[in-house]
C-alpha cells in the first residue's frame, strides 16, 4: 500500500495544505513544532475509520476552534490492483467520495463509499494488522509514559490488535476492548476462574432476606396457630365442663354400692372366721386320731422287727468263727515265707561283695598298667620336646647347607683348576715358613698350596720366595672365601660341622618328632577322658575299697578264687532269693484276703448286736407312747369328739355360701374398679378444665403482646427486601455470566489470531534487526507478540533491561517488521515514524538509518520530524519540509 | 330516612413486595389519607355515620403506628360514626387488632366495632345488624345467620356484613359464601332494607333488589380489580334505595400488552409511559412481546429505565422478548479481526435457541463496553 497525497483542510489550524509522497522508499517530513506533522497520521485514521456523519469527540477535535469551518481530509492511495482518490468531511454538509481510477475506473459517494474502501483494504491488506500498526505509530497511543519518551516502548502488537480489532478510534481515554472485557470478567469473576466474594456476599443477603421473611411468617402462623388455639379451647370447655358433671353424678352412685357391698364383704369375712375355726377344731381331732393309730402301728413294728434281728445273728455266728481260723493259718504261713525270704537276701548280698569285690581286683590291676604306661609316654614326650627344641636343622636349612655345599665345591674346583698353586715335592724333610707359618714337609712329601694374592715362602737360610697370583685367580680365590664362609656360617646356624652332621641332625629330628607323635598317642589312649590326677585318685580310691572289704569280710565261707566264680555264686542266690520272695507275696496276699473276710464277718456281727439294742429301745419307747395318750382321751372318746366337730363345720359352711352368693351379686371389686374410673375421669377433667383455662390465659396474654409487634408489617418490608436484593442478585449473575461468555469467546479467538502473526513477525523483525545490531541477533516474543527478549553475542537480556536506546530501536523495528508483513501479498503498508530514536547513540542511528532504508524497499516509510539531522543516515530519504 | 356511607376493605397496612423504597409509605399513607377524604365526603354528604363493611386493616398484625394513625385520622371528623367490621384479614379472633392495647386505649369516641351480634343503632330508627368474622375460616354464612332470628320492624335495618356471595361463581366450595336468595327473601319481606356488603374490591352490584351492594376498595389493591376507588352514598327511605358512588383513590393499577417489532413500536410504548398521570401513584405492570434486534432491546432498555423513577413502579415481563443481533448489530459494533469472529461466534449461539440468551447478553455487554470505551 502506498499513500500518495493527503490534503487537509480546516483540520486543526491547517487551513489547507497538500502533502505529496514520494511512493517508494522513505520519505521524511521536517518541520518545527506545531506545523501541522502529526496531523498527517490522525487524519489517515479519521478518513479510513470514521462515516462521515460522526460527531465523535475525536471528530470535534480536530474541527478548527475559532474558525467556523468544517474539517476535510483527502488521500490517495494505491494498495494492490487499486488506485483511488477519497475524501470526506464532517460535523456540517458531512460528505463522502470515492474516485477509484484503477483497475477500472469507479465512484462512490457516502456510505457505500466508506464501505467500499474498507473492502478493498480488507482485500489487499491485513487490515487488522494495519490498523494495529496505526495505533501503535499514533502520538499518544499505547504509552503511559509517552511524554516522558516519546515512541520509546517495544510496542505490543497484541495490545494494538486488541484496540484496532475493537473499532475504536483515536481519543482521550483510549482503551482496548479486550482489556475492558477482561476488567469486566474481573469484576465477577477472580483470575482462577472463581465466584468473587462480591457474588457470595450477595447471594447471603438473598439467603438472610429470605430466612428474616421465612421467620417472619412462621411467627404470624403460629399467632395465627395460637388465635385458632384459643377459639378452640373456648369451644372445647363446654364439653369439658359436661365430662367433669357427668363424672361426678356417676361417682356418686357408685359410693352407694360400694358401701353396700362392703357391708356383705363383712359379713362374708365374719362367717369365714367362724367356719375357719370349726374347720380347724375339727382337724386338730382327726390329727389325733391318726396319730392313735400311728402310735399302735409303730408298737407292732418294733416288736417284729427285733425278731427278725435276732434270728439273723444267730444265722451269722458260725461264718464269724471259721473266718476267723482261716486268717490265723493264712498268718503263720506268710510269716514262714518271710523268714526263709530274709536268708536268702543275706546269702545273695555276700555272694554280690565277692563278685564286686573280684572286679575291683582286676580294674585296680588294668588302671595300674594304664598308669604305668602314660608314666613312659610323658617322659619320651618331655625328652623329645627338650631334643627338638635345641635341633636347628630342619629340611629347609638342610636344602640352604646343601646348595651352599655344592657352590663351595664349585668354588674351589674352579680355584684348582684355574688359580695359583704351589705344587711340589719335598726332596728331604725340611721346614719352611709360608706366610709366616711354620710348616714342616718330610721328604717324597708333596707341597701343594693355593697362591690367593700373595704368599711368602720362607726357606731359612737359603731363600725367599714370594708368589703372586694373578688376578683371575685373585677373584676365584675371592668367591671360594665367600663361599666358605657362607657354608660354614649356615652350618654354625645349624650347630653342625659339615654337611653329614646336618643331614644326620635332620634324620634324628624327624625320628623325634614321630617319638612325640606316638608318646601323645598313648598318653590320649590311656587316659581316656581321665585326667592325670583322677586316674591317680582313682587307682587310690579301688585301692582303699579292695583293703577295706578284705577286711571286713568274715573268714567264711572263704572268698571264691576266682571272679568267674564269684559270679557264678551271685547268679544262683539270686535266682533263690528271687524264688523266696515270689513264695512269701502269694502267702501276704492268702493272709490279706482271709484277714479282709475276717474283719467283714466281725463288723457284720458287731452291727447285728447294736441293731438288737436299738430295736429293743424302740419297742420300749412306743409302748411308753401308746399308754401316756390313752392316759390323756382314751380311743372312744377320741372317736365322739370328731362327729361333733364335723357337725359345726358343715352349719359355718352352709351360711358362707349364701353370704358369698350375695356378696357376688353385689360385685364390689367391679363397683370399685368403677369408682376409681369415675373419680380418675373426673379428677382428669377436673385437671383438663383447668389446662384449658390455663392455656387460654397465657395464649391470650402472649398474642396481646405479639399482636402489638407490626409483624404483618414488618413481614411486607421483609418481603421487598428479599425482592430487592433477589433482583440485584440475579442481574448481577447475568452479567458475570455474560462477562464469562465474552471473554471467553474472545479469548479464544484472540489467541487463535495471535499464534498467526507470531512466526513472520519474528522473522521480519530479525532480519532489520541484524542490520542494527549484528549477524547475530535474535528476539523472543512473548504470548502478547510483544518482543520480551533480545539475544546478541550469545547473550540472551530480557527488554526491560535493555537501554532505553536498545529498547525504542526494537520498538522501531517492530513496526517496520508488522509494516512489512500487512500485504499478504508484499509492499507492504506505510509506516508512519513520529520524531523517534531520540535516545540512540550516534552509531546505532546510522545503523538503524540503514534499517530504515532497507525497509523502505519493502513498504512505504514516513517520517515526522522537528530535528532535520536525526535521520540524515536513511540513504536513499526524500525530505520534504513543512511550515506553519 | 337514612344516609350514610358505604365501604369496606380498607386493607390498612397492606404492603406490596413490588414497591420500593418510599413508594410503599406514600401507598400506605394514601390509605390513611382516604379515610379523611371519606369523613369529609360523609359531612359533605350529609351523611350521619359510615359503615366499613371489614378487612378495615389488612393484618391483625399490622404496624401498631398504623392502627393509631388511622383511628386519628377517624377521629378528625368526630361527629360521624364510623362502624367499623371485622372481616377475613381482621377477624375477631384472640388476637385481634381490635382488642390490642393500641386500639383500645387510642380508639376515638366515634369508632365503633361491631363485635357483637346484637343489633346496633346507627341513628333513631336505624339498626345496623353485624355479622363480624371471629375467626379467619368461619364454616357458616356469617351474614344471613345475623339475621336468622329478625322480626318485623318499624325502622331502618341495614346489614353489615363480608364475604363473597354464592353469586359469584368460584365460591361453591366456600362454606361461609353468602346467600344471595336468602338475604333477597328477607329484604322482600321487609326484614331488612340494605345489605352493606365488603370482601370485594370492585364495587358490584348484587341480585335484582338494588339494595345488595359491595362498595369496593377506595383505594386500588391489585391489578385485576375492575372499578376500584369508590365508597358509596346509600340514601334509604321508606320503600325506597339511593345508592350513588363516589371516587376517592388517589392510586392506579395499570397492566398492558405490548407487541414490539420495530423502532415504532418503542415510540408509542415511549409515548404511552410519559402520558401516564399521576405518575408517582401509578403501578404499571408491561408484558413486552416480538421480535427486535440488539440495538432496539437496548433502546427499550433505556426507555423503560426513563420512566421507571417517575412511576411508582414499572414492572416488566420480556419473556416474550425475542432479542437478536441483526446484521446492523454486527456492523455497529464496528469489530473486525478476532473480535469480529467472536462476535459472529456469539451471534450464532442465539440462532441456536432459547437457552442460548446468555449469548444475547453477552452481546448486550459487549455494546455497553464499546459505548463506555468510545
Amino acid at each position: 500500500m502506498r499513500i500518495h497525497r493527503v490534503r487537509l483542510r480546516n483540520y486543526r489550524g491547517v487551513i489547507d495544505n497538500t502533502v505529496e509522497f514520494p511512493t517508494e522508499g522513505v520519505t521524511i517530513i521536517e518541520g518545527t513544532n506545531e506545523t501541522g506533522k502529526t496531523c498527517i497520521p490522525e487524519a489517515i485514521d479519521l478518513i479510513l475509520e470514521r462515516l462521515d456523519s460522526s460527531r465523535a469527540k475525536p471528530i470535534r477535535d480536530v474541527k478548527p476552534v475559532h474558525r467556523d469551518e468544517v474539517p476535510e481530509v483527502e488521500i490517495e492511495v494505491s494498495t494492490g490492483d487499486y488506485r483511488f482518490l477519497y475524501r470526506k468531511r464532517w460535523l456540517r454538509r458531512p460528505e463522502t467520495t470515492l474516485t477509484i481510477t484503477q483497475p477500472r475506473p469507479e465512484q462512490d459517494t457516502g456510505r457505500k463509499a466508506h464501505d467500499r474502501v474498507r473492502r478493498i483494504l480488507e482485500e489487499t491488506l491485513d487490515h487488522d494488522l494495519w490498523r494495529a500498526l496505526r495505533i501503535e505509530q499514533r502520538p499518544g497511543a499505547n504509552l503511559q509514559v509517552e511524554m516522558v519518551l516519546p515512541a520509546f516502548n517495544v510496542p505490543s502488537l497484541v495490545e494494538a490488535l486488541d484496540v484496532a480489532v475493537g473499532g475504536v478510534a483515536t481519543g482521550d481515554g483510549e482503551d482496548s476492548l479486550w482489556r475492558r472485557i477482561s476488567e469486566e470478567r474481573e469484576k465477577y469473576w477472580t483470575a482462577t476462574g472463581r465466584v468473587k466474594q462480591e457474588r457470595y456476599d450477595l447471594k447471603g443477603r438473598v439467603e438472610d432476606a429470605r430466612e428474616r421473611m421465612a421467620e417472619l411468617k412462621s411467627q404470624l402462623e403460629e399467632i395465627e396457630l395460637d388465635a385458632t388455639r384459643v377459639a378452640y379451647l373456648r369451644s372445647d370447655r363446654t364439653r369439658l365442663v359436661a365430662i367433669r358433671e357427668e363424672c361426678e353424678r356417676t361417682e356418686q352412685e357408685l359410693e352407694g354400692r360400694r358401701v353396700a357391698a362392703e357391708r356383705l364383704r363383712g359379713r362374708v369375712e365374719r362367717l369365714e372366721d367362724a367356719h375357719r375355726e370349726a374347720t380347724e377344731l375339727r382337724d386338730r381331732i382327726v390329727s389325733e386320731q391318726r396319730r392313735r393309730s400311728d402310735l399302735l402301728s409303730a408298737h407292732g413294728s418294733r416288736n417284729a422287727e427285733l425278731a427278725d434281728l435276732e434270728a439273723e445273728a444267730r444265722r451269722a455266728t458260725p461264718a464269724i468263727e471259721a473266718a476267723i481260723a482261716h486268717s490265723q493259718d493264712a498268718k503263720n504261713a506268710m510269716e514262714e515265707a518271710q523268714r526263709a525270704l530274709r536268708v536268702a537276701e543275706a546269702d545273695h548280698l555276700a555272694a554280690r561283695g565277692d563278685h564286686e569285690h573280684h572286679r575291683s581286683l582286676i580294674d585296680y590291676e588294668q588302671l595300674q598298667e594304664r598308669w604305668q604306661r602314660t608314666i613312659d609316654a610323658q617322659r619320651i614326650l618331655r625328652d623329645t620336646e627338650v631334643y627338638l627344641e635345641s635341633a636347628k636343622v630342619d629340611d629347609d636349612l638342610l636344602s640352604k647347607i646343601e646348595e651352599a655345599h655344592l657352590v663351595l665345591v664349585r668354588a674351589e674346583a674352579a680355584v684348582y683348576s684355574a688359580g695359583a698353586r704351589l705344587d711340589g715335592t719335598a726332596l728331604a724333610a725340611i721346614s719352611m715358613r709360608i706366610d709366616g707359618d711354620e710348616v714342616t714337609f718330610t721328604a717324597g712329601e708333596a707341597i701343594r698350596e693355593i697362591v690367593t694374592q700373595e704368599m711368602e715362602i720362607l726357606l731359612p737360610g737359603v731363600a725367599e720366595l714370594l708368589i703372586r697370583a694373578g688376578p683371575e685367580s685373585k677373584s676365584l680365590v675371592t668367591e671360594l672365601n665367600h663361599a666358605r664362609q657362607e657354608f660354614h656360617s649356615l652350618c654354625a646356624s645349624g650347630g653342625v660341622i659339615d654337611l653329614a652332621e646336618a643331614r644326620q641332625a635332620v634324620s634324628d629330628r624327624k625320628e623325634a618328632v614321630r617319638n612325640r607323635q606316638e608318646a601323645i598317642t598313648a598318653i590320649r589312649r590311656d587316659l581316656r577322658d581321665l585326667t592325670p590326677e583322677v586316674m591317680q585318685e582313682k587307682i587310690r580310691e579301688i585301692g582303699r575299697r579292695i583293703d577295706r572289704y578284705a577286711a571286713d569280710r568274715p573268714s567264711d565261707p572263704p572268698l571264691p578264687a576266682t571272679y568267674e566264680k564269684a559270679k557264678h555264686i551271685t547268679t544262683e542266690t539270686k535266682d533263690l532269693l528271687d524264688e523266696r520272695r515270689d513264695q512269701y507275696r502269694t502267702l501276704q496276699a492268702d493272709f490279706a484276703s482271709a484277714a479282709k473276710k475276717r474283719s467283714e464277718q466281725e463288723l457284720r456281727k458287731a452291727t447285728l448286736e447294736v441293731r438288737i439294742g436299738d430295736g429293743r429301745h424302740a419297742v420300749k419307747e412306743a409302748e411308753r407312747l401308746l399308754t401316756l395318750a390313752r392316759e390323756e382321751r382314751s380311743d372312744s372318746e377320741l372317736g365322739e369328739d370328731l362327729r361333733s366337730a364335723q357337725d359345726r363345720v358343715d352349719d359355718f359352711l352352709a351360711s358362707l355360701v349364701s353370704a358369698r352368693e350375695d356378696l357376688a351379686v353385689a360385685d364390689p371389686d367391679s363397683v370399685q374398679i368403677l369408682l376409681d374410673n369415675a373419680q380418675a375421669a373426673s379428677r382428669r377433667a377436673a385437671e383438663e378444665l383447668r389446662r384449658n383455662e390455663e392455656e387460654e390465659r397465657e395464649l391470650r396474654a402472649s398474642l396481646k403482646l405479639r399482636g402489638e409487634e407490626g409483624l404483618y408489617t414488618r413481614l411486607g418490608e421483609a418481603e421487598r427486601q428479599l425482592r430487592r436484593v433477589h433482583r440485584q442478585y440475579e442481574r448481577m449473575e447475568g452479567r458475570a455470566d455474560a462477562a464469562a461468555l465474552l471473554h471467553a469467546k474472545f479469548g479464544a479467538r484472540r489467541q487463535e489470531s495471535q499464534l498467526r502473526y507470531h512466526a513472520p513477525l519474528t522473522q521480519r523483525v530479525e532480519e532489520f534487526g541484524r542490520i542494527v545490531f549484528g549477524p547475530d541477533f535474535k528476539i523472543e516474543l512473548g504470548d502478547n507478540l510483544e518482543v520480551i527478549r533480545r539475544t546478541l553475542r550469545g547473550v540472551t537480556l530480557d527488554v526491560d533491561h535493555l537501554s532505553a536506546g536498545a529498547r525504542e530501536q526494537l520498538g522501531l523495528l517492530s513496526r517496520l517488521a508488522c509494516a512489512a508483513i500487512v500485504s499478504p501479498n508484499g509492499g507492504g503498508a506505510p509506516v508512519i515514524i513520529d520524531d523517534a530514536l531520540g535516545w540512540s547513540d550516534p552509531d546505532r542511528l546510522s545503523r538503524m538509518g540503514a534499517a530504515i532504508a532497507a525497509a523502505g524497499l519493502q513498504c512505504q516509510i514516513i517520517v515526522l520530524t522537528c530535528t532535520p539531522g536525526r535521520y540524515a543516515h536513511v540513504g536513499s530519504a526524500k525530505v520534504i519540509r513543512v511550515s506553519a | 330516612m337514612a344516609r350514610f356511607i358505604h365501604t369496606a376493605d380498607w386493607q390498612l397496612g397492606m404492603t406490596r413486595y413490588f414497591l420500593e423504597g418510599e413508594a410503599q409509605a406514600r401507598f400506605t399513607q394514601a390509605r390513611i389519607d382516604v379515610i379523611r377524604t371519606i369523613g369529609a365526603l360523609a359531612e359533605e354528604e350529609r351523611c350521619g355515620f359510615v359503615v366499613v363493611c371489614g378487612d378495615v386493616f389488612e393484618s391483625n398484625h399490622v404496624e401498631r403506628e398504623i392502627v393509631i394513625r388511622a383511628l386519628e385520622a377517624i377521629g378528625e371528623t368526630p361527629q360521624i360514626t364510623f362502624y367499623l367490621l371485622p372481616g377475613n384479614h381482621d377477624p375477631l379472633d384472640a388476637s385481634s387488632v381490635y382488642r390490642s392495647p393500641t386500639f383500645e386505649s387510642k380508639r376515638p369516641a366515634n369508632v365503633v366495632v361491631l363485635d357483637g351480634s346484637d343489633p346496633v343503632e346507627a341513628a333513631p330508627g336505624v339498626e345496623l345488624i353485624p355479622a363480624p368474622w371471629r375467626s379467619k375460616d368461619p364454616r357458616a354464612d356469617l351474614v344471613n345467620r345475623a339475621c336468622d332470628d329478625l322480626g318485623p320492624t318499624d325502622g331502618i335495618r341495614i346489614v353489615v356484613g363480608h364475604g363473597q356471595l354464592d353469586w359469584f361463581a368460584h365460591t361453591h366450595h366456600n362454606p361461609a359464601r353468602v346467600e344471595l336468595a336468602g338475604l333477597e327473601e328477607k329484604i322482600q319481606a321487609g326484614l331488612v332494607h340494605y345489605v352493606a356488603l365488603g370482601d370485594r374490591h370492585s364495587k358490584t352490584e348484587a341480585g335484582t333488589t338494588g339494595r345488595i351492594w359491595y362498595s369496593g376498595a377506595p383505594e386500588p389493591t391489585a391489578f385485576r380489580e375492575v372499578d376500584p376507588g369508590n365508597v358509596l352514598v346509600v340514601s334509604l327511605g321508606s320503600g325506597w334505595v339511593k345508592v350513588d358512588d363516589r371516587s376517592v383513590g388517589a392510586w392506579r393499577f395499570l397492566s398492558n400488552e405490548w407487541e414490539i417489532t420495530d423502532d415504532g413500536d418503542l415510540d408509542a410504548l415511549d409515548e404511552w409511559l410519559s402520558d401516564l398521570r399521576p405518575k408517582e401513584r401509578t403501578i404499571v405492570r408491561i408484558k413486552v412481546g416480538g421480535y427486535v434486534s440488539l440495538k432496539q432491546q437496548a433502546r427499550l432498555g433505556d426507555l423503560l429505565e426513563d420512566h421507571d423513577d417517575p412511576l411508582a413502579v414499572l414492572e416488566i415481563d420480556d419473556k416474550d422478548l425475542l432479542a437478536s443481533p441483526d446484521e446492523t448489530d454486527v456492523e455497529e459494533y464496528g469489530v473486525s479481526g478476532f473480535a469480529l469472529k467472536a462476535v459472529q461466534d456469539l451471534t450464532r449461539l442465539t440462532e441456536e435457541g432459547e437457552e442460548n440468551s446468555g449469548a444475547r447478553d453477552a452481546l448486550v455487554l459487549l455494546r455497553r463496553l464499546i459505548g463506555e470505551i468510545q
